[in-house]
């Protein structure tokens, strides 16, 4: 594996949270273009380690980086520039309250792109909605009118505006009914192939883990224990990873 | 940013003949947009012959350039299934046809919300106040019926919740209420024996200071203190529960949040707001004491000795007896203004700011009320 070419290197990472370790010593790379899961039960700082690798919190050891470059090293502006190249979905959304959909959806580009016109911007906001699978009429409605799956929609929406290189997605299916996950799993593999994207989701969802990810990797007790194809790691003996696929096995 | 260059376009029209080919060039990207509409714009397409399309000079294509390739043809007749493709790589393919599939539905135009008129306006927030008086009328009914139902069940009282809100409003307000009303005391005094001195009246700013002080001063600042600090908390706290959904829970837990979350704010409040302003009659008092001492050269013994001549008993408990009703403003407004908010975070400010606002006004209403029903009140 070239390292230089990893989209996401983590080297011996370390976190220390109200008294427990909870990464001691996470290492994995994530090369351009592939969709790698993150799974783990709760509680095992999934969506703590997603933070990290954004820069919203700093690890208490080791090393993060993204696209080839030092999150700790990184200055103020330099930590800008890179944000505009990746999405991060929230795992509630974590839509403005305050502003339309259409208008949460229109931020990011609004910032990053003042020079835009309106009509062009509307016409990315648009297409961003419809990728993202909102009916139009959602569009002027502010996020507290929005069902949990819709608001999901509209902050995938929002993290897709500056069509990002890479996409961080906290439990993305979650809460939304099995035919919306699967429509957005496939936008999503369409979206990967088509741009080049790479994504780094966590997820309970089996289905999204068997048919959308190329890659899987397990944390538990502050490690990861197993990463490799879906299909490999199933296979692994280990008792989290058993008791968590034979659940499938089961139905 | 700059019009396309004419070394480098981003499109070609060429006739060949089949027809015409449009020949897409370099990055077709969100960052490029702007150039990429108006090199689209200079080319004469005839819709009746679509031309082919050629992807093969393409470097970049992203969903934002893909979409207004396909919008701009569409705008022009032509739909995305007539047109012939060629040179595409398979990923731009894939991503020109997941688009052209997505963006199939038309989003209406003037999708944003229209303004409204002048009389809609005028009638929008008619109904709103007209509306606002009725919910606050209706809370003031729900509190008074909490209160009955408290005193035929006492054991519902939440102890713990009333402890921790009188140190809150209470204990921990003390230090800026005395800071406050010694510093009005120093000022009161020091304007009032300006004028004083020149009647050479000096001893005078004592019956001023205590009767200015007891009777209007302490009162109104600590209540006006206090609906800017409690207040504001009490909204702030509800309103932040209400967006969590915790008073929802509280409902479904078949408690009252009447009884787990206003009563115990509105006694701790009016409990606790004539205890702080007879802390601020004090305060004040030094405070115009120290000034009677260095600057008008009244020695505090002297000070003190004419204050008990002329300051009534009754006008400072004139003053104290005010305050409970402020304090059952403040709390009223400012639970009210809490359980009303909606469920986005800006609604949390908003009521925020308007509880200061509306118990401030409401203090200053009621303290009028008293001077004009009670003007004989004092020596």
């Amino acid at each position: 594996m070239n390292d230089t070419a990893a989209v996401i290197e983590v080297v011996g990472l370390r976190t220390r949270l109200g008294g427990h370790w909870i990464h001691d010593g996470v290492s994995f790379a994530l090369r351009p273009g592939e969709i790698v899961a993150l799974i783990g039960g709760s509680g095992t700082g999934k969506t703590v380690l997603l933070n990290q690798l954004v820069g919203l919190l700093s690890p208490s050891g080791g090393q993060v980086k993204l696209f080839g470059q030092d999150l700790a090293r990184l200055s103020g502006a330099a930590l800008r520039t890179l944000r505009r190249r990746f999405g991060l979905l929230f795992q509630d959304g974590a839509l403005f309250s305050a502003m339309h959909v259409a208008d949460n959806v229109a931020t990011p580009l609004r910032e990053h792109m003042p020079w835009l016109p309106e009509s062009l911007r509307d016409e990315v906001v648009n297409l961003k909605l419809a990728l993202a699978g909102l009916p139009p009429n959602a569009a002027n409605k502010m996020p507290s009118e929005l069902s949990g799956g819709m608001r999901k929609r509209a902050a995938l929406a929002r993290a897709l505006a500056l069509e990002p290189e890479l996409l961080l997605l906290d439990e993305p299916t979650s809460g939304l009914d099995p035919i919306s996950a699967r429509e957005f799993d496939n936008t999503l593999r369409v979206l990967v192939d088509s741009l080049g994207l790479t994504v780094l989701l966590t997820t309970h969802d089996l289905d999204s883990l068997w048919g959308l990810a190329d890659r899987v990797i397990v944390l538990f007790e502050g490690k990861v224990i197993a990463d490799g194809p879906v299909r490999e790691v199933a296979q692994v003996q280990h008792k989290w990873i058993r008791s968590y696929f034979d659940t499938r096995a089961a139905e | 940013m700059s019009p396309t260059s004419p070394t480098d376009p981003c499109c070609r029209l060429e006739a060949d003949p089949e027809g015409q080919v449009l020949h897409l060039r370099g990055d077709w990207t969100l960052a490029r947009l702007v150039e990429l509409q108006a090199g689209l714009a200079t080319l004469n397409i005839d819709p009746l012959q679509p031309p082919r399309l050629d992807g093969s000079g393409l470097r970049m294509l992203d969903s934002a350039g893909a979409n207004h390739l396909i919008s701009h043809l569409d705008r022009l007749g032509i739909p995305f299934p007539h047109l012939r493709l060629a040179g595409f790589s398979a990923q731009g393919l894939a991503l020109l046809r997941l688009v052209a599939g997505r963006r199939g539905v038309a989003i209406p135009a003037s999708r944003r919300r229209g303004r409204r008129g002048l009389n809609q306006v005028v009638g929008w927030h008619a109904l709103a106040i007209a509306r606002g008086t009725r919910a606050g009328l209706a809370f003031i009914g729900q509190t008074g019926q909490a209160i009955g139902h408290l005193l035929r069940h006492p054991g519902l009282m939440r102890w713990r919740e009333f402890f921790v809100q009188l140190e809150m409003v209470g204990l921990r307000a003390i230090p800026i209420v005395m800071l406050m009303s010694y510093l009005i005391g120093v000022v009161f005094a020091y304007l009032l024996g300006i004028q004083m001195q020149k009647f050479s009246a000096n001893h005078l700013v004592v019956d001023g200071v205590g009767i200015g002080i007891a009777r209007e001063m302490a009162p109104l600042i600590t209540a006006v203190l206090m609906a800017g600090r409690s207040g504001a908390a009490f909204t702030a706290h509800l309103g932040a529960m209400k967006v969590s959904q915790e008073i929802d829970a509280i409902v479904t837990l078949g408690l009252s949040p009447f009884q787990v979350l206003v009563l115990p704010r509105l006694f701790a409040i009016v409990l606790m707001l004539p205890l702080l302003t007879f802390v601020a009659d004090v305060a004040g008092i030094i405070g115009a004491a120290h000034v009677a001492a260095w600057n008008l050269g009244i020695p505090a013994v002297n000070f003190y000795d004419r204050l008990q001549d002329v300051l009534p008993l009754n006008t400072v408990l004139f003053g104290l007896s005010k305050t409970p009703v402020f304090a059952a403003a403040i709390a009223l407004i400012a639970c009210h203004s809490g359980f009303t908010v909606r469920r986005d975070a800006r609604s949390v400010g908003l009521h925020t700011t308007s509880t200061v606002v509306r118990s401030i006004v409401a203090v200053i209403l009621i303290n009028a009320v008293f001077a004009v029903a009670y003007p004989e009140i004092g020596p």
